[in-house]
């Protein structure tokens, strides 16, 4: 048996540069060690047993469309941008929220989802605008096919409905 | 150059920051319960990028998804590969069978079996085991963050839309290993890997000429590499970490060894002579990456279930471990490279650190000048202490195994004690159902047998000393898993005979690494590689200081 560089041939050769480059990229693989944002079944899970959505998501089209595939509806973007004092309403197959100011409580306005299917309902809703974290609020359990919440205008959540390019998810 | 190029010419670029990114962020999955995919997967599944060997794990992904698909309710797929919390074997099966209530097809069209589920097309039944799911859902994890959701889901779905047969599969199966070929054919820097190789293998016909063979790949070819590496210009080096050259070496002597048994058989068939055109037998690089990388698997199994419910090792002593471990059979032949990475490889991470971190010129010089540097006796002396911890481990795990009455004390003390006669156990057998010339080793079901490991009368001085020593060892041990009332615990017994063998063999890696290292060490071996190494790093480092 000869074991010199010299006498092996190309394809000998080649196949001492494949596993060569097999290993160094397995082992550069292993090592990986940048920073990693959220894993797609940390964002899955946290959708679909009621956790609140792990930091550092970036919005995309791709977290769209997982959220949309987890979402009992999906409300895509307006045509037109609205206020919270002239009021919200947003529509998709399926529901509608509307955000109509407080009469009562100045500085506060109510959320409304109805929903069309009195047996449909979610969670929470969560609304994603581009280049932000998603934001995320808590619903109650519909009562008559409908939810309502006071909410302070400050509440981060209302700035995204008004946000003709806000996409909303009922999950 | 600054301390940043310094730092990134130490590391070798051999995959793009994206994907790095992208498998960390797989490796990093956690849904609440610890890391989603076991360290021994994501390396399986490391192997499986590195040597493009994707094609038939992405037709068993295909059926698999056939089963989530069932589960999850139609299209409903990420529930089951994305939902399980720990992937392993026993969370499938519970989601699976969980699913299949609540499917009708369970039954007709997919069938549970102990090991898996069987989805029974009318062309070929094909099986999923649980076990190989882990493994799947991973691969599917790493498409879905590296390709995007829609583009891996738009491959699932035409796959899922089709009529209910296995045959069509491969076509699915070859569209997706595509989309991940591609995507990966500008992140796996090939290229980058191929140059280190031509630079090595240059390097070697000029400092030993074209006849050189493996035993050339020596630990004066380390230093000698890496001491060119460290003084040339950044343009003409890859690799500048002497641990980064030592990993390497290591490497090319694994792929010289193939090429040259290739060579011998005479059946030297190349496993690609065009890689980017497609031209590989990714199933035998891949092969080959199983038996030569697999090595380093026994430092990670200590540290995942069952044996990680026993803290057999620090942090710090895997970090001692981790490149011995690394190298596998390599470690003795580069012993003293080994020894040179734990001591003056050492200062050049700590000089890495203190670039990035902009730490003052002066300590930067004292650094670079081998300030602090631990002298090899001194290395070597910390290795004894590390072995006679490692044996105490090994020793106190036996003795817990031998408490709990458990087959696998009867292996170990085989293991210790080759010629040990064990015969005399067999009169405390419960049954002779195994015949008379057949001591029965299997785990469970051998009450009060294992325990007569520890009578002198029944097996001799050799081993009820061993098992002596393995109690003493035991006694006032203060690592998790090893206090009275966790030895009561199945769960940690299972983490023992898990670990134990483990511990044991990395123990004897240890032994031979440290032996071969002073057999090839003289009185002045110190000094002298103190010459090169400051050389070496006043190259690289003196702008900084």
């Amino acid at each position: 048996m000869t074991d010199r560089w010299q006498d092996l041939d190309d394809g000998e050769r080649e196949t001492a540069r494949a596993v060569f480059t097999a290993l160094d990229g397995a082992r550069a693989l292993t090592d990986a060690a940048m920073q990693a944002g959220p894993s797609i079944s940390a964002i899955w899970s946290a959708l679909v047993t009621g956790r609140p959505l792990p930091p550092g998501i970036v919005p995309s089209a791709d977290f769209d469309a997982l959220l949309v595939d987890a979402a009992t509806i999906a409300i895509p973007r307006q045509a037109a941008a609205a206020t919270p004092d002239s009021g919200i309403d947003r529509q998709a197959e399926g529901a509608r929220l509307r955000v109509i100011p407080s009469r009562g409580g100045p500085g506060q306005s109510y959320l409304t989802i109805t929903f069309e299917d009195q047996t449909t309902g979610a969670a929470r809703l969560i609304a994603v605008i581009d280049g932000a974290e998603p934001l995320e609020i808590a619903l109650p359990v519909p009562v008559a096919g409908a939810v309502q919440l006071l909410l302070d205008n400050s509440e981060p959540i209302l700035a995204a409905l008004t946000d003709p390019d806000s996409r909303l998810f009922l999950v | 150059m600054d301390g940043i190029s310094t730092e990134r010419a130490l590391l070798s670029g051999s995959i793009s920051p994206e994907l790095e990114e992208t498998f960390r962020t797989v490796a990093d999955a956690d849904l609440g319960g610890g890391p989603k995919y076991a360290p021994t997967v994501m390396r399986a599944l490391s192997r499986t990028v590195a040597a493009r060997a994707y094609g038939k794990p992405m037709l068993e992904l295909c059926h698999l998804l056939r089963i989530a698909d069932a589960v999850g309710g139609r299209h409903g797929w990420p529930a089951l590969i994305f939902g399980v919390q720990v992937a392993r074997g026993p969370a499938f099966r519970a989601q699976i069978q969980e699913g299949a209530r609540r499917c009708a097809a369970f039954g007709p069209d997919f069938r549970l079996e102990a090991e898996g589920v069987t989805i029974a097309y009318r062309d070929a039944p094909f099986t999923v085991s649980y076990g190989r799911m882990g493994f799947l859902a991973a691969l599917i994890e790493l498409m879905v963050t590296a390709l995007g959701y829609r583009a891996v889901d738009a491959q699932i779905r035409a796959w899922l839309d089709e009529p209910f047969e296995a045959g069509r599969a491969t076509a699915h199966a070859n569209a997706l290993s595509r989309l991940f070929y591609d995507h990966l054919k500008d992140h796996l820097a090939t290229a980058q890997s191929l140059r280190v190789f031509a630079r090595l293998i240059a390097f070697l016909e000029e400092d030993r000429g074209g006849g050189f063979t493996i035993d050339d790949l020596d630990n004066r070819a380390v230093l000698d590499y890496w001491h060119r590496s460290a003084t040339a210009e950044p343009e003409e080096a890859e690799l500048r970490g002497f641990r980064v050259v030592t990993e390497r070496v290591g490497m090319l002597r694994t792929a010289l060894q193939v090429a040259f048994e290739r060579h011998a058989i005479g059946s030297a068939k190349p496993v690609g002579t065009d890689r980017e055109a497609g031209e590989v037998d990714p199933g035998t690089v891949l092969s080959i990456l199983e038996v030569h990388d697999g090595e380093a698997d026994e430092l990670r199994a200590l540290q995942m279930e069952p044996a990680a419910r026993v803290k057999f090792l620090t942090g710090r002593e895997v970090a001692e471990l981790d490149l011995i471990a690394r190298l596998g059979s390599h470690a003795g032949a580069l012993a003293l490279s080994v020894l040179r990475c734990a001591t003056f490889g050492a200062v050049q991470s700590r000089l890495s650190q203190a670039l990035r971190r902009h730490a003052p010129a002066d300590e930067i010089a004292g650094m670079a000048a081998l300030e602090g540097c631990e002298p090899y006796d001194q290395r070597i002396g910390h290795w004894r202490n590390l072995e006679v911890r490692l044996d105490r481990m090994a020793l106190a795990a036996l003795a817990a195994l031998v408490e709990a009455d458990r087959a696998e004390a009867a292996m170990e003390v085989l293991a210790r004690l080759p010629a040990a006669d064990l015969t005399g156990l067999r009169d405390r057998l419960p049954s002779e159902a195994d015949g008379p010339n057949v001591v029965a080793l299997r785990p469970g079901g051998t009450v009060g047998m294992v325990a007569a490991l520890a009578d002198t009368k029944v097996v001799g001085p050799d081993v009820s000393g061993l098992i002596a020593d393995a109690r003493r060892a035991l006694r006032g041990l203060g690592r998790t898993g090893f206090g009275a009332d966790e030895r009561r615990l199945d769960q940690v017994i299972d983490g023992m005979a898990a670990g134990a063998p483990l511990v044991r063999r990395l123990l004897v890696r240890l032994g031979n690494v440290r032996a071969a290292a002073e057999m090839r060490l003289a009185g002045d071996s110190f000094a002298r590689d103190s010459v090169r190494f400051r050389d070496g790093f006043e190259a690289l480092y003196g702008d900084a200081a």
